[in-house]
């Protein structure tokens, strides 16, 4: 195509009636003249139709200060006039303009300083684009950051609370788990996310049913449910808030407070019980002496003394095993480690043997040996042992010593209904009994086998039971 | 990091002569000073230096803590009186550092010999009976025009939007290449120095001082120039005919005569 020629476009031009004057007044963008002190002398048709001011009531009326909103204005005097003033011009910077309505008009201004032949400052050159546009995209844009921002604020504290979190969406996929909830699920995120609970989770389905789920405002109560978790049993707190068609769930592992909870229940269980029944048979026979003494046989008075003094003992006994007890979870019970003989242990526990019991129990010391221990705690869990053989079972009851590797190992066997699998464990811990209907058990604190443990732990041994078919053996490791 | 790197300090004027240290203002730097520090060269040992955050101090000296109140900063001109062993100094303060001038004062009086405070103000905000010149909305309004201006700064809005514009290559493109702050800081020191309250400190100045107050500032008017001046135990004031904030920038010779009226 040929080049138009230059004399057309210049006669367009004219056409157009375009000249230096018109483009200023008609520029698409706003010019606005002031003196140093931000006098305003000139403006252009653009800037009052932008701003909807009158011509009058800016020129030598105003200065430019006076049409910025409080805040720009501050920006104005701190950033924009030093600058201005250092450097001669300032480019782009975001302001709003006051209109004539009180409305604001979002721009960029640029500004140049025009100094005379001494360099003094004559006036400022200011133009301004309208920016409304851009400014809303700005403002988008600042809002997705800061949006951004509070999301990853809220995955950080997601991560590190200890509840577990769990969305569940409309289509009931899980849609988040965070790493309590894989803790608490024992499900890996990658392997749940997108699945349905049930799917994902082995226990879901058992306590699906009793989850209270509502809106945030119903305010659900959590349900503390039992789930086994890798054959133990685990138990949760569990409730779900509905949100925007999915559901929260908020999950927490409450075994360790519902294990504290029940010990609670077995302390009074024990208090009322296993001290009741020695306060009873002591206050009976103490009241029948004070009612009845004198009508009595010396014989039976002493039966009546000896029966006050017996379970006496057994109620001092009962409360020595509560505070040892509660020594031993305090951490200030101290322990001796002395070495010794360890078949010294046997004739102690001969000795407080109740006389016709002793013809039942059979040493079977197959080597001496030395052991390191606190004596009298050692003769105590012996003695625990011994006691509780000799209570669960009618015949015979031994009580063996062997060499190991690094030390010792006593036995205490009996051949009593033995212990069942699945209670081999829980023997141990605090306030735990055998169920008297089912196994033979005969009630008693249920402090024995867990301070015996705790003791032979404090010791750097180990008590435990060993596989038999019938009957039961405990055994205790120490060191030499 | 020495107090000089980390606060950029310029030293001029002859060795062992009376010194003039001059505090830059929020939104500058040292550059504020250009048109008023060489009418003092010839007399006075004359240091400039730029607040923490500002001009070429050391961004990553920058701890939120401490500059979270003026303190902090008054902490700072204290350290760069001891480094350079300066006695007697005539303090120059223009704006939020004519307090900070005022607590370093306070906190080692005899290190002053006089201050010389530039548009003061010890409360921008108003209260019942006060009048500061701003609510509590216009300093929102002047946070966001620090948001929207450097987005509006940068020629490429991502890094700023994505992340801090930590990539100091962008700042050499800049038109608006003096009195430059990292965007975080410079709204911290506004939010700090806007909303800071040192009413209470102006009567434990023992230090003489100069009150130069400009005709219609709107960051300092002319009630809270007089304010300042009544509160003060022992002070001059004197009313400018330059107008706005900066009379340093727009006005130096007449600040300059004022300034040698009080010396």
């Amino acid at each position: 195509m040929p080049a138009r020629p230059y004399q057309d476009v210049a006669a367009q031009a004219a056409l157009l009636q375009e000249s230096a004057e018109e483009l200023y007044e008609n520029a698409p963008v706003a010019y606005l003249s002031t003196l140093p002190d931000g006098t305003i002398v000139r403006v252009n048709e653009t800037f009052l139709r932008w701003t909807g001011h009158a011509r009058d009531d800016l020129v030598g009326r105003k200065r430019f200060h006076d049409l910025l909103p409080p805040g720009t204005r501050i920006y104005y005097e701190t950033h924009y006039a030093p600058l201005l003033q250092i450097q001669g011009s300032v480019r782009e910077i975001a302001a709003e303009l006051l209109r004539a309505d009180g409305t604001r008009l979002p721009v960029l201004l640029n500004s140049t300083l025009v100094r005379d032949e001494d360099g003094a400052p004559q006036i400022v050159r200011t133009t301004a684009f309208d920016a409304s546009e851009r400014r809303s995209y700005e403002r988008e844009l600042l809002r997705a950051r800061t949006d951004a921002e509070s999301r990853a604020r809220a995955a950080l504290a997601l991560t590190h609370i200890d509840d577990g979190v769990l969305l569940v969406d409309e289509q009931e996929r899980i849609q988040l788990l965070n790493p309590a909830a894989e803790a608490i699920a024992d499900v890996e995120a990658s392997r749940a996310l997108g699945r349905r609970p049930a799917e994902a989770i082995a226990w879901w389905d058992a306590i699906a049913a009793r989850i209270p789920v509502g809106p945030a405002a119903a305010r659900p109560a959590p349900e503390v449910v039992a789930v086994s978790r890798s054959g133990r049993e685990q138990w949760l707190s569990i409730v779900g808030i509905e949100a925007a068609g999915s559901v929260v769930y908020t999950l927490r592992d409450v075994t360790a407070e519902h294990r504290l909870e029940q010990m609670r229940a077995d302390v009074v269980t024990v208090v009322s019980h296993e001290l009741r029944t020695p306060l009873t048979g002591a206050y009976g026979a103490a009241a029948t002496l004070l009612d009845r003494g004198d009508e009595l046989r010396d014989d039976q008075r002493r039966q009546l003394l000896e029966m006050v003094f017996a379970q006496t003992a057994r109620l001092t006994e009962i409360v020595d095993q509560i505070l040892l007890a509660s020594r031993l979870d305090t951490g200030n019970e101290v322990l001796r480690h002395d070495r010794f003989d360890a078949t010294t242990i046997f004739e102690l526990v001969l000795e407080a043997a109740p006389p016709d019991e002793r013809p039942r129990l059979v040493v079977e010391a197959q080597a001496g040996g030395s052991v390191r221990a606190d004596r009298d705690r050692l003769r105590q869990v012996v003695r625990n042992l011994v006691d509780n053989a000799l209570k669960y079972s009618d015949g015979e009851v031994r009580i063996g010593l062997e060499r190991r590797d690094t030390g010792v190992r006593y036995t205490v066997s009996d051949d009593g209904p033995g212990i069942p699998a699945s209670e081999r464990e829980q023997i141990f811990e605090k306030f735990y009994r055998l169920d008297p209907e089912q196994h033979g058990g005969t009630g008693g604190t249920g402090l024995g086998l867990y301070i015996a443990r705790e003791l032979v732990t404090r010791m750097n041994g180990r008590i435990g039971l060993l596989p038999r078919e019938r009957g039961t053996t405990f055994f205790v490791d120490l060191p030499s | 990091m020495g107090v000089v790197e980390r606060n950029n300090v310029v030293l001029r004027g002859p060795v062992g002569a009376q010194p003039m240290l001059f505090a830059h203002g929020f939104g500058c730097d040292q550059n504020m000073w250009r048109y008023v520090t060489p009418a003092f060269e010839d007399e006075y040992r004359v240091v400039l230096f730029d607040h923490v955050g500002a001009g070429g101090s050391d961004l990553a000296a920058y701890d939120r803590d401490k500059y979270a109140s003026l303190d902090g900063y008054a902490s700072d001109v204290l350290d760069i009186c001891r480094e350079l062993e300066l006695r007697d100094v005539v303090f120059v303060g223009h704006s939020v550092s004519a307090m900070i001038g005022i607590l370093a004062a306070v906190r080692e009086p005899d290190r002053f010999g006089k201050l010389v405070l530039v548009g003061p103000s010890p409360r921008y905000v108003d209260e019942e009976g006060y009048r500061g010149g701003f609510s509590r909305e216009d300093i929102e309004g002047l946070l966001e025009s620090l948001d929207s201006n450097y987005l509006g700064w940068s020629a490429q809005l991502a890094p700023v939007i994505m992340g801090r514009p930590d990539r100091p290559e962008l700042g050499e493109e800049l038109t608006n290449s003096f009195c430059r702050t990292d965007p975080e800081i410079a709204r911290h020191f506004a939010h700090v120095t806007f909303t800071s309250d040192n009413r209470a400190d102006l009567a434990r100045v023992q230090t003489p001082a100069l009150v130069l107050q400009c005709s219609d500032d709107v960051i300092a008017p002319l009630e809270v120039g007089t304010y300042v001046h009544e509160h003060l135990a022992d002070s001059t004031f004197v009313q400018l005919q330059a107008t706005g904030h900066c009379p340093n920038l727009s006005a130096p010779e007449e600040t300059v005569a004022a300034i040698r009226e009080f010396l």
